[in-house]
């Protein structure tokens, strides 16, 4: 990264943190600091819990996904605006007339502290691991591309956050999120602008649709009803809208975002807003991954995109064997051009038995491609076993720094950070009102003063950051028990919200 | 905090009851769905 890139990085990311600070200033009660005094208006509430869910691998690995497999993955939301309509039917009034800090005070009043008790400890168990991972994921991925230190990555990306979120709780976290998702959606639009701008002069964005169309990546909407594929119209909307209710309805660092509207109706309108734009959003970062597939049409693209692996692979005793994939890869690419170039010309031409054959050319020279990374894939494991092979990951951020103009790399690599500090700032804050709410208020001191509860808060969300951390330093060593966690999480996520 | 029984409160100036906002959202949904899926058949 050049100075400049440097200086948009730690300038934006400055901003936010010193905009928090600035918009949270001033004593704060515990009604404030947890849920922001439930003053703020619709946007700060859909903008929240927005950028809650988008982590920073929604913007790493959706363009990605974008780019080798197509759009299917929007269909994974097409349950979220109807979860969004039970919840403001139902969750939203309940907790709002209840007054509550947390989605699981509601429960011992329903049932009894034990059901409450059980469902906070699972609800801690599960997002504070799971908030480590948060870290972890894009920090290796930033570490292995960059070339910087994991650990330091780990604890910037887990830190920086920590400044406002303690200083200034709630609302803090809400005013960044605002500003978190102004950068990220801009950001995006720029780099979906400069993908177009980078192909070649006679395409245009519609022509870019049309050959990614003709490849099969603008494979949107599957109505066929098969129990075997992750993504269709009907996973989306059935297991997507269980999966939407569960996670923003029983989940307090959702919960927590919409507890700040200042009455139902402004809840209820982020919320709805919420469903209105996440399939969008979701639908643009794909198309960014579609538009750089295109923009791998008419260049060469690397046979592997994490880069540090294939250096590795280059010095080994496996480098000949790379060099002869590389070879047939090459050629791949020459035929993959050679055809792109056809069917546009076809389409301009109008040539149905044209479009045909260069179609099927394309398609062909893709398959071999795949064959070519996965061989590729075989020799890196045996190279290194540890080796990080999900490719899709690396597919944007290699684009952007191979790319993309000074300026818009640094600007890219905040958007990264923005997005992780949206969703670690919401956990950390959920995590502490939980800890300080229904374990410390509820059964250890029940009757100490406002300041103390708020500076008790405080501690907290330093201790859960503080946690997360380690939990990401040690994240690749924890696989199983994560994995162990979330299939208990898994398992509970449907009781709970059946409790619910 | 606005009144919570105002079952109008927060509700865009367009927009007459809360069910016409969730019917809104809704046919947004099954709009998009249209559209993706044409979108798909045009450029496929």
């Amino acid at each position: 990264m050049s100075l400049i890139d440097w200086i948009v990085l730690v300038g934006t990311l400055g901003f936010i943190v010193i905009y928090g600070i600035y918009r949270s200033r001033g004593k704060q009660n515990m009604d404030e600091y947890l849920i922001a005094g439930q003053s703020l208006p619709w946007y700060h509430v859909c903008f929240s819990v927005m950028a809650t869910q988008a982590s920073a691998i929604t913007f790493l690995s959706a363009p990605g996904q974008g780019f080798a497999d197509g759009m299917r993955f929007v269909q994974f939301y097409l349950g979220l605006p109807l979860a969004m309509v039970v919840l403001s039917i139902t969750f939203v009034p309940i907790f709002h007339r209840l007054k509550v800090f947390t989605a699981y005070e509601f429960l011992e009043s329903r049932f009894n502290q034990r059901v409450r008790m059980f469902t906070v400890i699972l609800f801690l168990i599960s997002r504070g691991l799971s908030t480590g991972l948060s870290i972890y994921a894009p920090s290796i991925i930033l570490a292995t591309i960059l070339g910087w230190d994991l650990a330091w990555t780990n604890i910037l990306m887990g830190s920086v956050v920590l400044i406002y979120t303690v200083t200034g709780g709630t609302k803090a976290i809400s005013h960044t999120h605002l500003q978190q998702m102004i950068i990220v959606t801009g950001a995006m639009f720029m780099a979906g602008y400069m993908v177009v701008h980078l192909l070649p002069a006679e395409v245009g964005f519609v022509d870019a649709l049309k050959i990614a169309g003709k490849a099969g990546r603008v494979n949107t909407i599957d109505f066929h009803f098969d129990p075997e594929s992750r993504y269709n119209v009907w996973s989306g909307l059935i297991g997507g809208f269980f999966l939407q209710l569960s996670y923003f309805g029983t989940d307090q660092s959702q919960v927590g975002r919409y507890l700040t509207g200042e009455s139902i109706g402004q809840s209820r309108l982020g919320l709805m807003m919420n469903g209105l734009l996440k399939i969008p959003m979701q639908f643009l970062i794909l198309l960014v991954g579609i538009l750089v597939f295109v923009y791998y049409q008419y260049n060469p693209a690397p046979l592997f995109f994490n880069k540090v692996e294939i250096d590795k692979l280059k010095t080994s005793q496996y480098a000949s064997d790379y060099q002869a994939i590389e070879k047939k890869h090459q050629l791949s690419i020459a035929e993959q051009q050679l055809a792109v170039n056809g069917l546009a010309k076809a389409m301009d031409d109008d040539k149905e038995a044209d479009i045909i054959r260069w179609q099927s050319k394309l398609k062909e020279t893709g398959e071999v491609q795949k064959l070519l990374k996965n061989e590729a894939i075989g020799l890196i494991k045996k190279n290194n076993p540890t080796a990080d092979t999900s490719d899709v990951n690396y597919v944007f951020l290699r684009f952007v720094l191979d790319r993309l103009p000074i300026g818009l790399i640094g600007l890219l690599i905040a958007v990264i950070f923005s997005a992780s500090m949206g969703s670690i700032a919401a956990a950390y804050n959920s995590l502490a009102s939980t800890t300080i709410v229904d374990i410390y208020k509820r059964s250890i001191n029940a009757h100490a003063s406002e300041n103390h509860y708020v500076m008790a808060s405080r501690l907290a969300t330093v201790g859960w950051g503080a946690f997360c951390i380690f939990v990401a330093q040690y994240a690749s060593k924890l696989g199983s028990m994560i994995e162990a966690v979330n299939i208990l999480g898994s398992l509970f996520y449907g009781v709970i919200l059946g409790i619910f | 905090m606005k009144n919570p029984e105002n079952d109008r409160e927060g509700l865009p100036p367009f927009i007459k009851s809360w069910a016409q906002m969730y019917r809104i959202v809704i046919g947004t949904l099954f709009g998009l769905i249209l559209l993706f899926y044409l979108m798909m058949r045009f450029l496929a």
